[in-house]
């Protein structure tokens, strides 16, 4: 089994239009994924039929090892946070586990105030959760999704509306069960710069399509400083740029060759080329935000 | 489903509204039990009340009355209470406020998306709180017999039951029959989703207030040669308020068969429905 999570060609169809449109995701074991889109992209939807909250119109989920009915055996071994968290107003935080830990038949005395002290709410006491902050429900919320020890954590947009100490608190919080109990997770955001400090892999989706997958490693690669060269002929600077012992380039389209290395010897790599006769339309040290690399990747800054 | 049982159980006996329905219910039966003192005292307005009362179990009223059965000059029983307030459908009411509100908690709070997907047939989260309704019903219906009982010691002065057997017979069919109204307004709610229409269909079926509908169907059986058909007859809460004080074998066997027959209708409308649905 190679993908703890995988879907082939998932779609969901409301009336004419369709949410998801054959996206497929393919998460690892142990991984924190970061499910990045703008508003109304399609996560949620997509996130709904991973949790068994939506039917697909078309397409498959395979979850660890189970694909089609089979999936209804593993479910239980997901933990969800779906389009904010839902509790009984009236009740406070205990009881709102309580309930989940009988759903999951968990007896164990004091589990729920372990959970209560994992997400840093053990001393909001019989305070109701209507008259919690939204931080207090997003982190009550995570609780609810870890009650009996998910594999697999889906959470929708857990940073919405937070504040910078309560995102930072929740970052925390997913670092720490990825790395003390090496949970996969995944994890829906509209801001790649949040999701960045703690996903592993990255899914890009638009307009209900999947647009790219990609690691942290890549990511970082492309948004990373680097030397940019634009030229006619690209591939006649490659000998140059090993004759000069350069190993991390990527010749990235027809025109254009990116060097990850050695910043600070542009002027010289621009001599070595000139001599060479090979000439330079255009040599810079450059870099991409994030934000500025999903928005390229969804076509611009325009909401549409 | 076990797992499914404790939960809601657990949620019932958390559920502030729970109370809340069971303390307005106890003050309703003092206050019900002090007016029917009130009427009992005066032979002219219980004479009345008596003649009414029969006639009330061949006709069906808009609206909700208590009006006891007692022959003027006999002694009120607990039977006369619990039948005056069975049948102007008091404590339906009150059971069909919970079922909406508790029916409805988990899908307007969002809970359902905690637990939704993670179950393995979503069968099993309807039949749990249609089990849980069961419960609520029956604790209420004793709760309302053991009220009713002190009422009446403190408000008359005596404790007399009634003809045991009978009364036997009419509580066990209250109480099926007050069961299949809280399925069919679970359902209603469940299908819905929207706690204001629920609970006014389940108000509106309460007072009879769509007897209209009764009504037309009455006339469209007529045009279709179909004699003496009241469509009233076949509902529950026809079957609840033109339940006779003296059941015979038929009157007992129709209210079964209609209870059982709502109980059905309703989980399964309710269980395919929450089946098919996503949960939003």
């Amino acid at each position: 089994m190679k993908w703890l999570l995988s879907t082939n060609e998932l779609t969901k169809q409301f009336g004419r239009q369709k949410a998801v449109n054959g996206v497929n995701l393919h998460i690892k074991r142990g991984s924190i994924y970061g499910f990045i889109g703008r508003n109304g992209a399609g996560k949620t939807t997509c996130l709904k039929m991973i949790c068994g909250l939506s039917t697909p119109t078309s397409g498959e989920i395979e979850m660890f090892g189970y694909r089609g009915k089979g999936l209804k055996n593993v479910r239980s071994r997901i933990g969800c946070l779906i389009e904010g968290p839902g509790l009984y107003g009236n009740m406070n935080a205990k009881d709102n586990l309580e309930i989940k830990c009988r759903f999951c038949g968990i007896k164990k005395a004091g589990y729920a105030e372990e959970l209560l002290e994992l997400v840093g709410l053990h001393e909001v006491g019989k305070k109701k959760t209507k008259h919690f902050s939204l931080g207090m429900k997003q982190r009550l919320g995570i609780a609810l999704a870890l009650v009996g020890e998910p594999d697999l954590l889906v959470l929708d947009e857990p940073i919405n509306g937070l504040d910078p100490q309560g995102i930072a608190e929740i970052r925390d919080i997913l670092i720490k069960l990825k790395e003390e109990r090496n949970m996969t997770i995944l994890i829906s955001s509209h801001i790649l710069e949040e999701l960045s400090k703690v996903a592993t892999d990255y899914g890009i989706i638009h307009q209900g399509t999947l647009l790219q997958e990609i690691t942290q490693e890549e990511l970082m690669q492309r948004c990373s400083e680097r030397i940019e060269i634009v030229m006619e002929h690209p591939n006649l600077a490659l000998p140059i740029l090993d004759d000069m012992g350069f190993t991390k380039y990527q010749v990235i389209d027809q025109e254009c060759i990116q060097i990850f290395e050695r910043l600070d010897e542009s002027a010289s790599l621009n001599i070595a080329l000139g001599k060479a006769g090979i000439p330079v339309k255009e040599l810079s040290i450059t870099n991409e935000e994030l934000e500025s690399y999903f928005l390229n990747l969804t076509g611009g800054a325009r909401h549409d | 489903m076990i797992n499914v049982i404790k939960m809601d159980l657990y949620r019932m006996f958390k559920t502030k509204s729970l109370y809340v329905v069971w303390l307005i219910f106890i003050l309703l039966i003092i206050f019900s039990t002090v007016m029917i003192k009130g009427d009992y005292s005066e032979d002219a307005i219980q004479q009345e009340n008596y003649q009414t009362s029969i006639q009330a179990s061949e006709n069906e009223n808009i609206g909700m009355n208590v009006i006891l059965p007692t022959k003027p000059g006999e002694r009120i029983t607990v039977y006369d209470s619990f039948y005056a307030n069975v049948k102007g459908k008091a404590v339906a009411l009150f059971i069909v406020i919970f079922a909406v509100i508790f029916s409805t908690a988990d899908m307007k709070s969002g809970f359902i998306k905690n637990i939704g997907g993670q179950v393995k047939n979503r069968i099993s989260l309807v039949l749990s709180k249609a089990l849980i309704l069961t419960l609520f019903t029956i604790l209420t219906m004793f709760l309302f017999l053991g009220v009713q009982g002190i009422c009446n010691h403190w408000f008359f002065g005596y404790l007399k039951w009634g003809p045991w057997k009978e009364f036997l017979s009419y509580f066990g069919l209250s109480l099926l029959l007050h069961i299949a109204f809280a399925m069919i307004v679970m359902a209603a709610a469940i299908i819905i989703q929207n706690n204001v229409f629920s609970m006014a269909l389940a108000v509106c079926l309460c007072m009879n207030m769509i007897f209209i509908i009764y009504s037309f169907l009455d006339k469209v059986a007529a045009a279709i040669h179909i004699k003496d058909f009241h469509f009233v007859l076949y509902t529950v809460t026809g079957k609840i308020a033109m339940l006779p004080i003296k059941m015979n074998g038929k009157d007992i066997r129709s209210a079964a068969i209609v209870s059982i027959v709502y109980i059905l209708i309703s989980l399964v409308f309710s269980s395919f429905v929450v089946q098919k649905r996503d949960l939003d």
